[in-house]
């Protein structure tokens, strides 16, 4: 052996320094490598190192050799090969005479033909006995005298191998990841990935994990898609998967992953299985027509097709039968549960006017005339300054269960019946504070004697009229199980429960439905927001009743979808209860104002985008721009400092360790994505705030009846606000005394003013409170004014006639129209 | 009145025995102090109460037996035969009116009603006093029976809680009331019997003799007298009241001022507050209830959209302080009442002050904006000191600057002044109502309090003179630096070699 060494110190410690500072700030495994600069037992922590063995089996570690691998070494050379060519002597001497250059040829080192790494390779050590670390000297070796050489990689791969074998497969994975970064074309790598990648995924598909397995063993498809036993284990995981599927009625999901499966092999014996099965069930749904009525087969035909949509018989049979029963779907944020002559909540407001219909439809003087369709009231007479009204009822408008038709009986009692403390679902504080009675005076007119003069008779006169010889819950007993819910609207409830509803357009006595383009509603409570959205993206629901502001974007850029607007828009507060002494207490109510970062909060988690016109913060329950919103209001701050000031401040005053409460909020997309972040905020502030998630309907129409709370968030919609104030600012407005509820105002003073607008009987006396109110508002905080927002609908296209702008979801509904339509596969499209 | 003392007591004592003995055919022999409470006892029980003939008797007899015991001679008691009708379930409702045939020669009545309470099926006690000489029915009384063994301990607590003392008002002393108790002469058996101790409370009566020698009977409302002391018959009462004179003799009628003991019943009070002027009612105002002498406010209540309210009784067992409230703290009436003391509906009118309230949430609303700032200017000026003792000098320039950005002192002094200005300004125009109260001219000041006392720039002048002192120390140590010396000024280009010819000539 012979070794040549070349002393290059100071430039190699400055090297090293370099190497060092730079190993020593490297992330991950660099910086797990510095610490052990060769370690041959964990090469993935160790600097790359080659295993040199020598014929007397000596082991040297040392510096990977270059080139890699190395080429072959040459063959023995024969003897005249191998020996050098002669000197040859000129014939007269190479002495030259004088004068005369010498002939004699120098020695040139330069022109021996250098060995080549076939023969000796340069190697440093990789670990120095006194320093541990790399040599810097050179040495050469011939490669004959080398036994045998383990490179890096092939060192790396083995260990990888084990490891698989132990099945420790992430750590295996890093071994192959580093010879992958150190020579991605290495040879056995491939191999030894797939062999991986195939263990890894067939043992994730044995411990359930069937999502990460297939996800493995599809990757390994792509890389090589004739791996042995590949596509069997594939579809074997995909057929139980799909089995799944189908067991959870998760059908599109099962199809989906029918799909993937015959994307990788389509004549595999489990994909054709499945496909049958799949469309066998699909059959056998749609043949499940119940009592055979066309709405029963429609269902049957529709849920036939949501399992197998490629099914011609079948569509053709759903589009005939459609034309005849023309279904609308609404995807909504919760169904009124129960339904009934009430309104307790906004799901109730939605469906209420299709069920019953109201004295009252608007406050025009047509309607006051009696000349409006949809109402019961054929005119309004008012006497002794407005204190005395009678009501007209129009003739020939039967209840839906034909027993007879609407009277004067009924709507006296539905009158009475609000002002019943008893019936907290009925009860109105306000209109049983107003009425001083009410009699019918014959079959077709109602009196009602009145304290004081109506502002504005439709607020009062359009609630849903129930009919007086059923139940208090507005439904008749035909027998135990049969308990229809008799109402006057152009629709009658088929079915209602906790997550849908079914409406049936109303047969008038020609048998034609009081709608022509849609004769049957189904609205149906998805379980999440996202859920909704998702069924109208698909294609399930045609028409869905709430769109965050930040899908708004998204829903516009399908040509298949139109958006239309609420002419109200949407103000979000946090309502607070002033039952709770910590909440009635000012300085905590304004340490939780200053911590909301209104702006911040709007623009990032719900418009995703910056401020409008109309959405931007909110100062008070009052829209910006309103007849009652006060000018010069200052908008209400965030500022951080302050809130933990006062906070602190209030926790001294009522002498607590720490401030507990809970926020009830509605399942709804843009609520949801900023609760996390109010929480966040209150707990900066040093307030501890438990998120509570509650069904929009459930919160509101237990807020109204009463109930108790800590803090709650709600999304207020206002017609009129002189009259919706005392509900926008203080929830239990109108339930019972019992309930204590005028008490949940945490200002008494903004509830004072509440009071007295509630008395007022002339519009300039009620506006002046109404804007006395809202400037008050700002500095009093019964309530936590956070933004407003444009509230917005969408529709499929297929649903022809919803307004872009409307008062109410269903407005003019007898006019829409809607083709049939179920969603296919987008592979199919 | 001092003037009418020595023959007051007198004029008083013969006026009451006369209107209350004359009914009697009695004539009056015995002073009142000596003189025994008259009591007919009318106990009726409930058939559900199961108390039979036998059970009735034997719990009688025991029960005055402890009234011998206990009380001794100041109360005679006669059991009635055959109860009074008032003595049953509508006793909580009747009025004075209905109490008709009793024994003109009793003093005092006593309806008590044995029934069953429905939650705890236990035996329950309820009755009624009723005041001969005054027609004054008193408050109604409750009390559970947790053992049939111990009724009759029950019953005589119970009848020690509806027996209220009679007594005449003989003058008054040094702002308080002296009053002669009936039977306060007459010795207790023991502790329990006496009829008047420290802490007893009164209502007084005027009786006004009328032009038809017919005696009305007049509660002074919202007043009380509460024994202060006890010595002899005489008991010295502090006056409680919602008046200034409310035992005035500035009465154009010959009247008598006498006293009936009251105690705090188990009912509900029930009160409506009304606006004064629109009579409408008034909604939504807070009610708080403190002891009446002194002690911690507790709120009641608030008042319903018809202005009613019902006070259930309390911690304190005595008479109390109602207040309402207007917005958070303007009081718009304050008067003593006992307690449960009648379940009939008191209609009280109010004037809502609604002007006065208004410019109450705006000094809230200026509060609050001064302790914000306050808040800050602290922050702010804790960070400056920390600057200043750290000596980092642009720090503290940069919070100062911070500082001077927010709103001046005078900012809010002067919003306070615009505002009392406009409350005085609208206190002239308002004739109807008052604007600036006595609570809203307090809120005024404290508020003018708080800007002088914590809204200052004091603070913030002192590390401004810090931080210029130590820019100028700055200045001076730079300016005592010893400075390089100047470099030689070059000539103007092209003059060069004049200059070198201008510097070697010697000077003239």
């Amino acid at each position: 052996m012979t070794i040549l060494a070349s002393r290059r110190a100071l430039a190699a410690a400055s090297t090293l320094i370099s190497l060092l500072v730079a190993a020593a700030t490297a992330p991950g495994q660099d910086a797990a490598r510095a610490q052990a600069i060769v370690t041959p037992d964990d090469p993935l922590a160790s600097f790359p190192f080659d295993r040199i063995t020598l014929p007397d089996d000596t082991v040297l570690l040392v510096e990977p050799v270059s080139p890699r691998p190395l080429p072959p070494t040459e063959p023995p050379k024969t003897k005249g090969a191998a020996r050098a060519p002669e000197t040859r002597f000129p014939r007269g001497g190479n002495v030259g005479l004088p004068g005369e250059p010498s002939k004699v040829e120098p020695y040139n080192p330069a022109e021996k033909k250098e060995e080549g790494p076939e023969e000796v390779i340069t190697v440093h050590l990789a670990s120095e006995a006194a320093t541990g670390r790399g040599d810097v000297r050179d040495f050469k070796l011939r490669r004959s005298h080398i036994k045998k050489i383990e490179y890096f990689e092939d060192i790396l791969l083995e260990e990888g191998e084990r490891h698989a074998q132990a099945r420790d497969f992430t750590r295996a994975f890093e071994h192959y990841l580093r010879v992958r970064q150190r020579d991605p074309n290495w040879p056995g790598l491939t191999d030894r990935v797939h062999a991986l990648l195939f263990a890894e995924g067939r043992q994730a598909l044995s411990d359930g994990d069937v999502s990460r397995g297939l996800r493995l063993l599809r990757e390994l498809h792509a890389r090589q898609a004739d791996y042995p036993g590949l596509v069997d284990q594939i579809a074997a995981a995909y057929a139980g998967r799909i089995d799944r599927a189908i067991e959870l009625g998760l059908y599109q999901e099962a199809r989906r992953n029918l799909r993937e499966l015959e994307d990788i092999s389509a004549d595999v014996r489990q994909a054709r299985e499945l496909r049958e099965k799949l469309q066998g069930l699909a059959k056998a749904r749609a043949g499940l027509v119940g009592s055979g009525s066309n709405a029963e087969r429609l269902d049957a035909l529709a849920e036939g097709l949501r399992i197998w949509p490629d099914l011609p018989d079948l569509r053709a049979e759903y589009e005939e039968t459609f034309r005849v029963e023309p279904t609308l779907v609404a995807a909504v944020t919760d169904v009124p549960s129960p339904p009934g002559p009430w309104i307790r909540s906004p799901a109730d407001a939605r469906v209420a006017r299709l069920l019953f219909r109201p004295i009252l439809l608007d406050d025009s003087e047509e309607a006051r005339k009696g000349e409006r369709p949809g109402q019961l009231a054929e005119g309004i007479e008012a006497t002794d300054l407005g204190r005395r009204l009678v009501v007209r009822v129009r003739a020939g408008i039967p209840w839906s269960d034909g027993s007879r038709e609407v009277s004067a009986l009924d709507v006296a009692r539905s009158l009475v019946d609000r002002c019943d403390p008893r019936d907290p679902s009925k009860y109105q504080a306000r209109w049983a504070d107003l009425l001083d009675r009410a009699r019918p005076l014959d079959e077709r007119q109602v009196e009602l004697q009145l304290k004081r003069p109506l502002l504005r008779a439709s607020s009062w006169l359009d609630a849903p009229v129930g009919a007086a010889h059923a139940g208090a819950d507005g439904r008749v007993v035909l027998s135990a199980k049969d308990r229809p819910l008799v109402g006057s609207g152009p629709f009658i409830c088929h079915e209602a429960t906790p997550d849908a509803i079914d409406l049936r357009a109303v047969a008038d006595a020609s048998g034609d439905a009081s709608t022509a383009g849609v004769r049957r509603l189904r609205e149906v409570r998805h379980a999440s927001p996202a859920a909704a959205m998702a069924a109208f993206i698909w294609g399930d629901a045609a028409l869905i009743d709430h769109v965050a502001p930040y899908q708004v974007a998204a829903l516009a850029a399908d040509p298949d979808v139109r958006v239309g607007v609420y002419a109200r828009p949407a103000v979000h507060v946090i309502a607070l209860d002033g039952r709770n002494p910590l909440l009635g207490n000012r300085t905590l109510r304004r340490a939780i104002s200053y911590a909301i970062d209104r702006k911040g909060l709007l623009e990032e988690r719900i418009l995703r985008g910056s401020l409008t016109e109309a959405e931007m913060p909110a100062d008070g329950v009052f829209p910006r721009g309103d007849s009652v919103d006060a000018p010069g209001v200052k908008p209400l701050e965030h500022n951080p400092v302050l809130a933990v000031a006062l906070a602190s401040l209030a926790r001294g005053e009522m002498e607590l360790e720490a401030l507990k409460l809970r926020l009830e909020y509605p399942a709804i997309a843009e609520v949801e994505a900023v609760i996390p972040r109010l929480v966040a905020a209150f707990a900066q502030a040093r307030i501890t705030v438990e998120p509570v998630a509650v069904p929009p309907a459930k919160l509101e129409s237990e807020l109204r009846a009463g109930r108790r709370f800590d803090m709650a968030y709600r999304v207020l919609r206002c017609d009129e606000p002189t009259l919706d104030a005392g509900p926008m600012i203080c929830p239990g407005y109108d339930a019972p005394p019992s309930a204590n509820a005028l008490a949940s105002s945490a200002s008494p003073r903004i509830l004072q003013l509440l009071l007295r607008l509630e008395q007022a009987v002339d519009w300039p006396t009620a506006r002046g409170l109404a804007v006395e109110i809202d400037r008050e508002l700002r500095d009093e905080l019964p309530v936590i004014p956070l933004w407003q927002t444009v509230d917005r609908y969408a529709w499929r296209s297929r649903l022809k006639g919803p307004a872009e702008t409307t008062e109410r979801l269903y407005d003019g509904i007898e006019t829409w129209e809607i083709a049939p339509w179920i969603a296919k596969d987008p592979w199919s499209r | 009145m001092d003037r009418q003392r020595p023959v007051v007591p007198l004029i008083l004592s013969l006026a009451l025995a006369m209107t209350t003995l004359a009914a009697r055919g009695e004539e009056p022999a015995t002073a009142i102090e000596n003189r025994p409470y008259r009591i007919a006892l009318h106990l009726a029980s409930d058939p559900a109460a199961r108390l039979g003939d036998r059970l009735r008797d034997d719990l009688i007899a025991r029960w005055l037996e402890m009234t011998r015991r206990f009380v001794g001679p100041a109360w005679s008691v006669d059991v009635a035969a055959t109860p009074s009708p008032l003595a049953g379930e509508a006793l909580a409702r009747a009025q004075a009116d209905d109490v008709q045939g009793l024994d003109p020669a009793v003093d005092k009545a006593w309806f008590v009603w044995a029934t069953v309470d429905p939650g705890t099926s236990q035996l329950v006690l309820e009755g009624r006093e009723y005041d001969a000489g005054a027609r004054w029915l008193g408050p109604f009384q409750r009390r559970e029976v947790l053992s049939p063994l111990d009724a009759p301990r029950d019953l005589f607590l119970f009848t020690l809680d509806l027996f209220s003392p009679s007594a005449l008002i003989v003058g008054q002393e040094g702002g308080r009331a002296l009053l002669k108790v009936q039977g306060s002469a007459i010795p207790p058996a023991s502790e329990l019997g006496a009829v008047a101790t420290n802490g007893t409370t009164f209502i007084p009566i005027r009786l006004i003799t009328m032009r038809d020698d017919s005696i009305r009977i007049t509660r002074i409302a919202y007043t009380y007298l509460v024994a202060e002391s006890v010595e002899g018959s005489t008991a010295r009462c502090a006056i409680v009241s919602a008046y200034r004179d409310p035992l005035s003799q500035r009465i154009a009628r010959p009247n008598t001022l006498t006293a009936l003991g009251i105690k705090p019943g188990d009912g509900d009070l029930r009160l409506r507050f009304v606006d004064r002027t629109t009579k409408g009612p008034a909604a939504g105002y807070t009610l708080t209830e403190r002891p009446a002498a002194d002690g911690p406010a507790r709120d009641v209540g608030m008042t319903d959209r018809s202005g009613r309210i019902a006070v259930a009784p309390g911690p304190t067992r005595g008479v109390v302080k109602l207040r309402l409230l207007a917005g958070d703290s303007e009081p718009l009436a304050e008067f003593p009442i006992m307690p449960g003391e009648s379940q009939e509906e008191r209609e009280i009118a109010v004037d809502p002050l609604p002007l006065a309230a208004r410019y109450q949430a705006r000094l809230d609303a200026l509060r609050d904006s001064i302790i914000d700032q306050v808040a800050l200017r602290g922050r702010l000026e804790r960070l400056m000191e920390a600057r200043a003792d750290g000596e980092d000098w642009p720090a503290l320039e940069a919070f100062l600057k911070e500082y001077n950005l927010l709103p001046s002192p005078e900012t809010f002094a002067d919003a306070l002044k615009k505002l009392k200005d406009e409350a005085v300004k609208t206190s002239y125009e308002a004739t109807k109502t008052t604007v600036l109260t006595r609570h809203l001219q307090a809120e005024f000041d404290e508020i003018q309090g708080l800007i002088d006392g914590y809204l200052t720039d004091d603070a913030a002048r002192a590390f401004g003179e810090l931080l210029s002192s130590q820019k100028t120390k700055q200045a001076e140590a730079a300016a005592t630096k010893p400075r390089a010396p100047e470099a030689p000024r070059l000539p103007p280009p092209g003059q060069e070699e004049a200059a070198i010819k201008a510097k070697s000539q010697p000077a003239p």
